[in-house]
C-alpha cells in the first residue's frame, strides 16, 4: 500500500481548480466517528489556496482532493487501524455554516461520519497571560493515524530503513520519545510545582518538565539528545504554550515515521467548553520532512482518584523471540539503526 | 570541607565530578549543620547523592577514578542475612560489581535499560550528574523523579492504608503509602517485581518483599534516608541499608542535563546471557 499512495497522488493531484475564496479554505479540527469506534479520533485538516487550486493536507500529509463541487467537497485519506493495517477511506461532505460534515466509506462501504469545524488561528500579538487549572489526570486521546506525508529524499530513505519488527525501541521497554509517548492511547497526569509543569505519563512510566520560568533554551540544546527534549512554557491568554527542542533522533508513530535531533516540536494546550483538553502539536524537521506534521488530540478529565497507574512491559519476551526465529545476530548487526 | 564547599564544589562541572568520583564528598555531612531554617516536613527539591556508597546497603561504591580509569578497591562485602534461597539466587544473578563480579556472562537488567525499580532507583548509582533525584510534594502524595529512564514514583500520604499483599500485582516501583513519625517521613512499600535487583551487586529480592523507608531532613541542605528490607523468602531477618546522605541542590533548576536516557549495551549484556546457552523466562 504504501507504494500506491504516491502513484495515487499522481494521479489525482492534491492540487484542482478551485478558487481561493473558497470557504473552504482554512485549517479545520477534523473529527472521524468510526462505526465500532467508542469515542472520535481527532486531527487537523488543513485546505490551502495554491495560485488558483487549493492542497488538501490532513496532519500535514498530503491527501488526494476527488472533486469540490458548490458546498460539497469528496477526498481520500490514507490512515492505519491499530493493528496497523493500512487504509485508504473516502470522506465526502457538504459545507453548511460553516461546517463540514459527512460521511466515511472504504470500498463503497460505509465506515463512519465526519466533520469539521474551523480553527482559531493564535491571536498576534499573543494575549496578556491569563493561566487555567490543567493539573489533574487526564484520558488517553485517539488520534486518526494517517501514514503518507511529505517527505525528503533522507526523510523516506530513514523510513526505508526502519524495521518496526527490530529497531522499534518499546519492544525493548525502552522509551519511545516525547511524541509518540504524548499521542499513545494512555492517560497523563498534569501536576505544577515551583514554576514548572511536570506531565506524568503512564506510557513507559515517564516524566516530563516543562519550564515556566521564562529561562531561554540553553545554548547547544539541539545536541542534547533527549527522549524527552527541552520544554520551555508560556501562557498565551488561557492557552498554555509550549516549545521543545533538544530531542533525540528518533520515530514519532508506531509505523516508524523519522525525525532528527534539531527537530521543533511546538504544543498550544487549552481547555474547550465542555472542560475536553486540546492539545495542537506542530513537529517541524526540515530534514526529514517539507511541511510540519500537526497533530491534534483530546482528552477528558477524569477523577481525581483515577490511577495512572504502571506502565508494564516485558522486554524478555521480545529478546526471547528473537533467539527463537533466530534473529539475534540481525539484531546485534543492526545496533546503528537503536533508537 | 565543609558541608556548603562540598555541595558548591558538585556544581561546578570538572571540579564536581572528580569531588565525586574521589569521594572527597563521603564526609557525613550532619556533623556539620547549616543553621538555615527549614521545613522539616518539606522534602521538595533535587536532592544529590552525597555517600559513596551506591549500593543498598555498607558496600562501598565503585566509581571509575576519572583520571586512571582504574576502579578504586572493592573493600569487604558484608554479609547479608541470606536464606539459602536468597544465597542461590543471589550467586546465580551475574553482576559487573561487588564480590560476585563476573568478567563475562553479565545479566544486570540495567545493561538492558530495564526499569531499575525501588529501592535501587534511590541508591542514584548512576554517575554524577545524574545522581539526583526529585522530590515534589502534592496535596495527597509525595512524588520522586528519577534520573534514569525519567522514572517517576507516587508515595499516598492521605492516610490510605497498603492495600492487601493479595490484592497486589507485580511493579517496579510497588504501590507506596507514607506517614509522618514526628518529623521522620516513612514510607512503607509492598507489591513489587522480582525481577528488579537491589542494586548493582546482584542482591535479589522476592515479590513478597516489603520496604520501609525513613526520610529525615538533618539541616536545609540535608536529607538522611535509612531502609529496611523485610523478605522472608530471600533474607532470614530484616535487613538494614547503611545511612544514605543526599545534599539539596539549590541550583539543579538551571541545569538541562537533568534527564537522562538509556542506550542499551544489550548487546553485550544479551551476547553472554545467551552465549551460554542460557534461555530467558
Amino acid at each position: 500500500m504504501r507504494k500506491l499512495i504516491p502513484v495515487l497522488c499522481l494521479v489525482f493531484s492534491p492540487m484542482t481548480s478551485i478558487g481561493q475564496d473558497s470557504g473552504f479554505v482554512g485549517e479545520w479540527l477534523l473529527w472521524l466517528e468510526q462505526g465500532n469506534a467508542r469515542r472520535p479520533a481527532y486531527g487537523t485538516l488543513s485546505i490551502e489556496p495554491s495560485g488558483d487550486s487549493v492542497g488538501i493536507y490532513i496532519d500535514g500529509g498530503p491527501v488526494n482532493l476527488l472533486s469540490l463541487e458548490g458546498d460539497r467537497i469528496r477526498f481520500d485519506f490514507d490512515w492505519t487501524d491499530v493493528g496497523d493495517r493500512e487504509h485508504v477511506s473516502i470522506l465526502e461532505g457538504v459545507l453548511e455554516n460553516g461546517i463540514l460534515t459527512g460521511t466515511m466509506t472504504e470500498a463503497g462501504e460505509p465506515r463512519g461520519a465526519w466533520r469539521a469545524t474551523p480553527k482559531a488561528a493564535p491571536e498576534s500579538p499573543p494575549p496578556a497571560p491569563d493561566p487555567v487549572d490543567l493539573t489533574g489526570i487526564w484520558g488517553g486521546p485517539a488520534i486518526i493515524s494517517k501514514f503518507s506525508f511529505d517527505q525528503t529524499e533522507a526523510g523516506r530513505a530513514a523510513h526505508a530503513a526502519y524495521d518496526l519488527t527490530i529497531d522499534d525501541p518499546i519492544l525493548r521497554c525502552v522509551s519511545d520519545g516525547l511524541i509518540r509517548m504524548s499521542h499513545g492511547p494512555f492517560v497523563i497526569e498534569v501536576v505544577e510545582d515551583r514554576g514548572r509543569i511536570f506531565v506524568l505519563h503512564e506510557d513507559l512510566h515517564e516524566v516530563r518538565r516543562v519550564y515556566m520560568d521564562g529561562r531561554p533554551f540553553p545554548d547547544g540544546i539541539d545536541d542534547a539528545q533527549l527522549s524527552m527534549g527541552y520544554s520551555l512554557g508560556r501562557w498565551e491568554g488561557s492557552t498554555l504554550v509550549i516549545e521543545t527542542r533538544g530531542l533525540k533522533k528518533a520515530v514519532w508513530d508506531a509505523a516508524g515515521m523519522p525525525f532528527n535531533a534539531g527537530a521543533v516540536v511546538t504544543e498550544r494546550w487549552y481547555l474547550d467548553d465542555d472542560e475536553n483538553l486540546h492539545i495542537e502539536f506542530s513537529l517541524s524537521d526540515p530534514v526529514n520532512y517539507n511541511r510540519p506534521i500537526l497533530m491534534h488530540q483530546v482528552r477528558q478529565r477524569l477523577p481525581d482518584d483515577s490511577d495512572v497507574g504502571e506502565y508494564s512491559c516485558d522486554p524478555h519476551a521480545f529478546y526471547r523471540g528473537l533467539q527463537l526465529d533466530g534473529r539475534l545476530e540481525e539484531y546485534w548487526g543492526r545496533s546503528v539503526n537503536r533508537l | 570541607m565543609t558541608s556548603t564547599d562540598c555541595a558548591r564544589s558538585k556544581n561546578s562541572g570538572l571540579a564536581r565530578f572528580i569531588a565525586v568520583a574521589m569521594f572527597a564528598c563521603a564526609t557525613p555531612l550532619s556533623a556539620q549543620q547549616n543553621d538555615e531554617a527549614f521545613d522539616p516536613r518539606d522534602f521538595s527539591g533535587n536532592w544529590d547523592r552525597e555517600t559513596a556508597i551506591v549500593t543498598y546497603s555498607n558496600v562501598p561504591g565503585s566509581f571509575r577514578d576519572p583520571v586512571n580509569r582504574q576502579m578504586p578497591d572493592q573493600g569487604p562485602t558484608a554479609e547479608p542475612p541470606f536464606t539459602e534461597e536468597g544465597r542461590r539466587q543471589y550467586l546465580d544473578n551475574r553482576p559487573g560489581y561487588g564480590a560476585n563480579r563476573r568478567e563475562f556472562e553479565r545479566n544486570d537488567p540495567i545493561g538492558r535499560c530495564e526499569p531499575a525499580g525501588i529501592p535501587r532507583n534511590l541508591t542514584v548509582e548512576i554517575i554524577e550528574p545524574h545522581d539526583t533525584f526529585e522530590i515534589v510534594q502534592t496535596d495527597d502524595r509525595v512524588l520522586q523523579f528519577f534520573e534514569y529512564r525519567h522514572d517517576w514514583r507516587e508515595i499516598w500520604m492521605d492516610g490510605r492504608e497498603l492495600p492487601a499483599f493479595e490484592d497486589t500485582w507485580p511493579t517496579w516501583n510497588g504501590f507506596s503509602v507514607g506517614r509522618f513519625e514526628g518529623d521522620t517521613l516513612v514510607v512503607e512499600t509492598i507489591g513489587f517485581d522480582a525481577r528488579t535487583w537491589l542494586d548493582k551487586y546482584g542482591h535479589p529480592h522476592s515479590e513478597e518483599m516489603r520496604l520501609e523507608e525513613r526520610y529525615r531532613r538533618l539541616d536545609a541542605d540535608t536529607l538522611e534516608l535509612i531502609m529496611t528490607i523485610r523478605d522472608p523468602v530471600m533474607y532470614s531477618e530484616p535487613w538494614n541499608s547503611d545511612t544514605k546522605i543526599y545534599s539539596l541542590n539549590r541550583d539543579r533548576h538551571h541545569e538541562w542535563d537533568e534527564q537522562i536516557y538509556c542506550v542499551p549495551a544489550e548487546e553485550f549484556s544479551l551476547q553472554e546471557l545467551f552465549g551460554t546457552g542460557n534461555t530467558i523466562d
